[in-house]
């Protein structure tokens, strides 16, 4: 690999770290076919670099959200316990589970969550007063409202069975889970897209550290690749979270369809057996 | 919930430093050896002496090791801080987290036999 391929690197990592913090998605949504199709990192290097580069980008934007308390703990923990459950039954059933029908399901229920996300549920005003029997309500201060959001997450039982499900497809499919935490969390429990995307960027840095270690024991994080990456990455996260909290939150969702739009067709064509450059 | 939101981002801030710097003199070395970047990590039962005897290889690889364990630093915080608080059941809900992503690799390797 060449040093100009290393600098590539460095800046893919850079802009799918500023886009993934401002999101509360890890990146690799964006770091994965553009390394391989475009930079001739082989797959499994560039999904290796890409996870170690979501842990980059959740301790770099998290640290950001956790100082401005945007980060609801004690509801990431709840989702957790329930992705990372869902997430080992989906990699124990990978080798039996036919995949394509998977990614068929998979691909429709994301275009359900854009739908979702696309409607005005998802952009009302966040439930202040009524029972919060988990404790897991949530305010903090948004620069871009100038004005403290508050918010009781509604559906907890629903939303973390759907957390588990959305863990059981990203350990299925070798992805990470922010790009369906996120909208889970906005549309289903009504935690204001700030809120949801920022809970998000703390989570998926500890979705991934499993597989992480598991890569760089069958050897497949290679520092070339790696080490620009952590560095971009981590640049890009300072940016982004920095964004994301005056960035209002209608163009946060935007930019979160458009993500999921390209998610799902990716998935779908996979489904129908058309080969997606990059894709895995 | 506040102060331990201070206290982790106080965490995860420390631990990306020492990983940039470590990384950046590993990246620097390495650089300076044979103007390229290692293409493979250094094993776990090598890592030790290598990285007494300097070798910018070993610096690299455990720079890339030791962020990967910082979401844990922060689950290991969030127990600590929660217990001593007597918030038992925040603590319980970290530890519950520990034990399922510590048991998701294990899941992982018996799904690749």
């Amino acid at each position: 690999m060449s040093h100009l391929a290393e600098l590539a690197v460095l800046i893919v990592a850079a802009l799918s770290g500023t886009l993934g913090a401002m999101l509360g998605l890890g990146g690799g949504v964006f770091m994965v076919p553009i390394f391989s199709a475009f930079l001739g990192v082989p797959i499994k290097t560039a999904i290796a670099a890409s996870a170690l580069a979501v842990i980059v980008n959740s301790l770099g934007g998290a640290s950001v959200y956790l100082k401005h308390r945007m980060v609801n703990i004690r509801l990431a923990l709840v989702l957790l316990i329930a992705t990372t459950l869902g997430a080992i039954a989906g990699a124990v059933l990978v080798s039996i589970a036919p995949v394509d029908v998977l990614r068929l399901v998979f691909a429709l229920a994301l275009y359900g969550m854009i739908a979702l996300l696309s409607s005005r549920r998802a952009s009302s005003d966040p439930i202040t007063s009524g029972a919060d029997r988990q404790s897991l309500g949530g305010a903090f201060y948004d620069p871009a409202a100038g004005t403290v959001v508050r918010y009781i997450p509604q559906r907890v039982a629903l939303g973390t069975a759907a957390s588990t499900f959305a863990g059981f497809l990203s350990g299925l499919l070798g992805v990470g889970g922010g790009f369906m935490q996120v909208p889970l969390m906005n549309t289903l429990m009504r935690v204001p897209v700030k809120a949801a995307a920022a809970t998000s960027a703390y989570m998926i840095g500890v979705t991934v550290v499993g597989s992480v270690l598991l890569y760089y024991a069958n050897d497949l994080l290679v520092p070339q690749v790696a080490v620009p990456s952590v560095i971009g990455v981590f640049l890009g996260s300072q940016i982004g979270s920095r964004l994301g909290r005056h960035v209002r939150g209608l163009w946060l969702r935007r930019i979160l369809i458009l993500i999921l739009l390209y998610l799902a067709t990716t998935l779908l064509l996979q489904a129908l057996g058309v080969t997606v450059p990059g894709a895995r | 919930m506040g102060h331990l939101s201070n206290r982790l981002a106080r965490l995860y801030r420390f631990w990306l430093a020492i990983v940039l710097v470590v990384l950046a003199v590993g990246t620097a070395l390495d650089l300076i050896e044979d103007r390229q970047l290692e293409t493979q990590t250094v094993p776990l039962s090598g890592l030790v002496s290598r990285l007494t005897a300097g070798d910018p290889a070993a610096l690299e690889t455990a720079a890339l090791l030791v962020v990967t364990l910082g979401p844990v630093a922060g689950l290991v915080l969030i127990i600590a801080s929660c217990a001593r608080s007597g918030d038992r059941r925040t603590a319980l809900l970290a530890f519950t987290v520990l034990v399922v992503v510590a048991a998701l690799p294990v899941a992982r390797s018996f799904a690749e036999r």
